[in-house]
């Protein structure tokens, strides 16, 4: 069964600047959640949050029913070994091929010996299977392409697979749309909702575009400001509320033509 | 569209990201204006550069002698060159093959050491189990320590360690190596360092993300990153190491450079050509050779 999240409470500060106050929001094993709202919102915090990458000042995260905190690195590699992230600048690593990249995806699992053995002679076992996740994405046919190689939305897949790769219970994705052509959003969220499903992996992406979000998500919670604004079921969210996520109240229209 | 910028151009950026037009010009005046002060000292006058030649005959015989170059001696005992020719060849390949070999080794311990990539940073657990502490802790001791090795290794020519290796060994082929190996692998080791420390950490912070461990990280997600660079400018090097190799020669050791010299005292200049021709001939093969490897990107 894969793994509920749970924040309570959780306040992140960097430097000054409040990137999250307080916030409580819970996600059961296998849903699927889209986090909406402005850029700067916090949305990007709070996916780091949830993948233990980051924690938080005040407040504690829970996966899978465990605090993050006070883990040893350990365990801390362990529990991140089963979170996959497709980050927004999908940070691959061009010089090396496609399946060197997926493979790649289950460091958190191997010896740095078995990793470059896999890197540099993989077996035939792990080609088959990285073929298969490649086929499941779409582009089985560049197994053995260099990454620089490829075009924006095939490199997304290919991060995709990684993330498969390392059989992850949590799937995060920051801005999955951005990091494509306009033309293929929809693929993208199609892509990557397809593939949480088949695994029924809890997933959890942020997404400025808020038709996408409705379109795609069962659940939207929006973020303003390092709070969260509404959490609903997407159906129900109504028109006002969107305007107020998006609105900016008067300092934040200063702030905004300051930093310009 | 992709909002945040690729480590890519953000690193041009950084590099195009120059001086104003005015200090530019500033800096180009001062390094012409060292240039004439330096020439002026030295009393190199332009003018009379030409008449300073003592012997126009020698300028006219040496560069004739490049068009006719010999493959028999021109002692006059008529014996065939080429076996000399071959041997100042394998002798240039060997030393320098071995002594790169030595500076590579060198080179990558010493460099990874050099770089602060491997203690400083996301990369490294900013945890206290001990073992981080202990990395976080030695880690700038330790690369300050092996960049002073490293400016000691390469501030010394490579002339200068056969010298002294050859009044420790005398003619033997391990000074000869090691004259190459050492200030090579300094070399090596500075550029190393430095092209790990700019490779782009996002890939290998990713990895972190996906719970590897710092060291994997490093040679999975960052070493590639590097290694194109690194490979281009050792290959580079190597050619520079056949150069070495060749002049060595010139204090007994057996490489094009012994029969250079040989032939140059003996004035016997088109032999002298053909030797260089051969040292050319070998530079290009090795051009060729990771121009080949370049284009099909086998690197990684």
């Amino acid at each position: 069964m894969t793994w509920d999240l749970s924040v309570q409470n959780a306040s992140v500060r960097v430097g000054s600047t409040v990137a999250l106050a307080g916030v409580d929001l819970e996600i059961r094993a296998g849903e699927a959640v889209a986090l909406v709202g402005p850029s700067g919102s916090g949305k990007t915090t709070l996916l780091r949050l949830l993948g233990a990458v980051l924690s938080p000042n005040d407040g504690e995260v829970r996966i899978d029913g465990k605090d993050v905190a006070g883990r040893s690195p350990a365990e801390l590699r362990a529990l991140r070994s089963r979170i996959g992230t497709v980050p927004q600048d999908l940070r691959l690593v061009p010089e090396l091929r496609v399946y060197q990249n997926v493979a790649a995806g289950r460091v958190g699992r191997r010896s740095l010996f078995s990793l470059a053995r896999d890197l540099l002679f993989p077996q035939r076992a792990a080609l088959a299977e990285i073929h298969a996740l490649l086929d499941r994405v779409g582009i089985e046919e560049k197994l053995y392409h260099r990454v620089d190689q490829l075009s924006g939305g095939q490199r997304q897949r290919v991060a995709v697979a990684r993330a498969l790769y390392q059989e992850p219970e949590i799937l995060l994705a920051d801005e999955p749309v951005s990091s494509v052509d306009p033309a293929r959003a929809r693929d993208a969220l199609e892509l990557l909702c397809r593939v949480a499903a088949e695994r029924r992996l809890t997933f959890v992406t942020s997404l400025h575009h808020i038709d996408l979000a409705r379109e795609f998500f069962p659940r939207l919670v929006g973020v303003r400001r390092g709070r969260i604004e509404f959490d609903v079921r997407s159906d129900e969210v109504d028109d006002a509320a969107i305007e107020r996520l998006y609105s900016l109240s008067a300092d934040e229209l200063l702030e905004e033509g300051s930093s310009r | 569209m992709n909002t945040s910028p690729s480590p890519e151009t953000s690193r041009s950026r950084r590099r195009s990201r120059g001086r104003a037009p005015s200090e530019r010009l500033r800096v180009l005046a001062g390094i012409v204006l060292a240039a004439i002060l330096a020439a002026a000292y030295l009393g190199l006058d332009p003018v009379r550069f030409f008449s300073q030649v003592r012997s126009w005959k020698v300028v006219q015989e040496f560069f004739g002698a490049a068009l006719a170059p010999t493959l028999t001696s021109e002692s006059g005992s008529g014996y065939f060159l080429l076996p000399q020719i071959w041997e100042g060849l394998h002798s240039t390949v060997l030393f320098a093959v071995a002594g790169m070999g030595l500076a590579l080794v060198l080179g990558t311990v010493l460099g990874f050491l050099a770089s602060s990539a491997w203690w400083e940073g996301e990369l490294v657990d900013a945890s206290d189990a001990w073992t981080d502490r202990a990395v976080r802790a030695i880690g700038p001791a330790v690369t300050g320590t092996v960049r002073v090795l490293i400016a000691f290794l390469r501030s010394i020519h490579e002339l200068l360690w056969a010298m002294l290796f050859l009044s420790a060994f005398g003619i033997s082929n391990a000074a000869a190596v090691l004259a190459i190996a050492l200030p090579y692998g300094g070399v090596l080791a500075k550029i190393f360092s430095e092209m790990l420390d700019e490779a782009p950490k996002d890939a290998a912070l990713l990895l972190r993300s996906a719970g590897g461990g710092a060291g994997t990280v490093l040679v999975v997600g960052l070493l590639p990153r590097a290694l194109p660079d690194i490979a281009t400018y050792a290959f580079y090097r190597f050619e520079c190491a056949l150069r070495s190799s060749a002049v060595l020669g010139f204090f007994g050791f057996p490489t094009l450079g012994y029969y250079i010299s040989a032939s140059f005292e003996n004035l016997y200049y088109r032999e002298v050509w053909s030797y260089l021709y051969a040292l050319i001939l070998l530079v290009g093969v090795v051009e060729l050779w990771s121009g080949f490897l370049r284009r099909r990107q086998e690197f990684a």
